[in-house]
């Protein structure tokens, strides 16, 4: 019988699926000629955490927790990558890497950066939609006074973001951990800012994302609210061109503060050069340094973990206030 | 008699078992008080460290251990100076082992109890053998390469070294839980180091892996450290001249250099073995 279009397709589909079978079985045995998995013992996976999986940390030790947000293609991931890769460059005079649980979450995002990719041009891949495994974690000493700090960046997509900037009961919603944070880092695309066709449509996004959080009660005020101008070596460049760019990034800081004035305290403005680009001389390494030991060296927040469960809230049932539950036998 | 277990972690090629070859020959050959240690008896089979000390002491550069079969696990008795008698396990994994470990996340059972086991824990590092995981935008874009579409199947990313040797002392850390972890960091291959630049592998691990370094020195509590720079070859077998000059030594122990932490040399390759009282 001779054979239908949609025969055809499908046939074509089913040998597809036998070349990446073919290359999943390749790899499964590749890992699995010296020892069987199920007679080995698992270590840790390394990967970006899960929220559940955060309780691992929280129950031993208190955490900064950085919740990052801004539109897709911002410059979010590439930030929290480039921290970390700043460690593997550097050694700092008071500030130590002292560990990660995350290692190799680190390391699938920076995989486009690196030359191993094959890339000539690095390009961090988009962060997934929905994704799960959105916490990365850095434990850093302050060689000043002897204190770890574990930081936590959640890395979570843009799109999510845009979802929920103009919609309370979503964002109250899908992040409720923002009230967990010791920062909201909201990230402004610094190569956006410099259009001023876009940059006020950038800015006023900004300025949603914050009302809408602000109006989840989602921000405290505690929480430290900081405005990172990324890539700002592309805006140093366009300085030179158009000195209308210094007058409006000037304006930004005193924008938002005079729109939350009851925030005011709490928002301050960090530029940011997180990758610089070609043949760049700025150190791109003195921004994000002074980014994280900022965010760090708030003392007055930071997720204590006995201390953390609000009893009036019921609502927040997250694992960050796990052990509080605990502690009061409620968990 | 005390017993001591010795636990050897590197990546591929990092001169783990030229070190575990030198020391044999070394031991077998040396009977001198001057040293850390000397050999009292073979226990069991040694056959193993019999032929990778032949192929040293003959210049055979391609020592690398196999990866399949058991561990190659062998049992010394030593005399330190005092006329303490010592017994000494060590297993010789390969490097790929350790790869497996980061790349699979999964140790075997036994793997994992000569961790639990072990007294000192041997990280072996080849200064040659770096990736520091260089960034795309470091390379001027007439030197850069676009290899096209690659099939990735996200087996595989190219972890810098010091990632790896981080994750790997994470590992240990985890599996051996709250204990005091007896950690000696030895730099192979010392010979290939710049003097002028470096005068101790502490110089060197803060100059080029900055990231162990601040790993280790900010869990100083966990890890009770020694450095070491070792030469067990005693320079670079694929020249010729260096070959000849190394053969003419009457002593081929003497190709063995040894570097501790403050730059002091001497060739007694036994002294990492010595774990004091308290450690």
């Amino acid at each position: 019988m001779e054979k239908t279009i949609e025969d055809k397709k499908i046939e074509s589909m089913l040998e597809d699926n036998a070349i990446e079978n073919e290359l999943i079985n390749d790899y499964i045995n590749d890992s699995e000629t010296e020892y069987k998995k199920e007679e080995g013992i698992y270590l840790p996976s390394g990967q970006a955490l899960e929220e559940n999986e955060l309780y691992e940390i929280t129950s031993k030790e208190n955490i900064d927790l950085i919740f990052m947000v801004g539109p897709v293609g911002c410059g979010k991931t590439t930030i929290e990558v480039m921290l970390y890769q700043m460690f593997l460059e550097n050694t700092f005079d008071d500030l130590y890497f002292s560990g990660s649980k995350t290692l190799l979450g680190f390391e699938e995002r920076a995989k486009s950066i690196r030359i191993s990719s094959g890339n000539s041009e690095p390009q961090v891949e988009r962060t997934r939609i929905n994704d799960e495994k959105k916490y990365l974690h850095l434990k850093l000493l302050n060689k000043k006074n002897s204190k770890t700090h574990n930081v936590i960046l959640t890395d979570v997509s843009g799109e999510d973001f845009n979802e929920c900037k103009n919609n309370v009961d979503l964002m109250k919603e899908k992040f409720a951990n923002i009230r967990s944070s010791k920062v909201v880092c909201i990230v402004l695309d610094g190569a956006v800012i410099v259009d001023k066709i876009k940059r006020n449509s950038i800015l006023s996004e900004g300025m949603q994302l914050l009302q809408t959080m602000k109006d989840a009660n989602l921000i405290s005020r505690d929480i430290v609210i900081c405005i990172v101008l990324s890539k700002n070596d592309v805006i140093q460049n366009k300085i030179k061109e158009d000195v209308n760019i210094k007058e409006f990034i000037d304006f930004i800081e005193e924008r938002i503060k005079s729109k939350f004035i009851d925030l005011k305290e709490k928002i301050y403005l960090q530029k940011v050069t997180a990758l610089p680009d070609d043949n760049e001389e700025i150190e791109h390494s003195e921004s994000l340094l002074e980014l994280i030991t900022k965010w760090i060296n708030y003392e007055d927040k930071g997720i204590q973990s006995n201390i953390i469960y609000n009893k009036d809230d019921d609502k927040l049932v997250d694992e960050f206030n796990r052990l509080g539950m605990k502690i009061r036998g409620e968990a | 008699m005390k017993e001591y277990s010795y636990y050897i972690v590197g990546l591929p090629s990092t001169g783990k078992t030229t070190f575990l070859a030198a020391l044999y020959y070394f031991l077998i050959n040396n009977q001198g008080k001057d040293y850390a240690f000397r050999l009292k008896r073979i226990v069991g089979n040694s056959s193993y460290l019999g032929e990778i000390s032949k192929r040293w002491a003959e210049f055979d550069k391609a020592l690398r251990t196999p990866l399949t079969g058991d561990i190659k696990e062998t049992e010394l008795e030593l005399e330190d100076q005092m006329g303490n008698i010592v017994r000494a396990k060590f297993p010789d994994l390969s490097g790929e082992n350790f790869e497996r470990m980061i790349n699979d996340r999964i140790i075997t059972k036994e793997n994992r109890d000569s961790i639990v086991n072990s007294d000192k824990i041997f990280l072996f590092i080849n200064p040659e053998e770096i990736d520091i995981g260089l960034l795309i935008k470091k390379i001027d874009k007439e030197y850069r390469k676009e290899k096209g579409n690659i099939i990735d199947m996200g087996r595989k990313i190219n972890i810098p070294t010091q990632t790896k040797l981080v994750e790997l002392l994470q590992f240990i850390e985890f599996i051996k839980k709250e204990v005091q972890i007896n950690l000696d960091i030895i730099i192979s291959a010392w010979d290939v180091i710049d003097n002028s630049k470096y005068n101790n592998p502490i110089e060197f691990i803060e100059a080029k892996l900055p990231l162990l370094w601040q790993y280790i020195f900010s869990n100083s509590k966990t890890f009770n450290i020694n450095y070491w720079g070792i030469s067990a070859q005693g320079g670079d077998l694929d020249d010729q001249d260096t070959k000849e000059k190394l053969a003419d030594l009457i002593c081929a122990e003497e190709r063995i250099r040894v570097v501790d932490k403050n730059g002091n040399s001497i060739n007694d390759i036994t002294v990492p073995f010595l774990i004091s009282e308290g450690e």
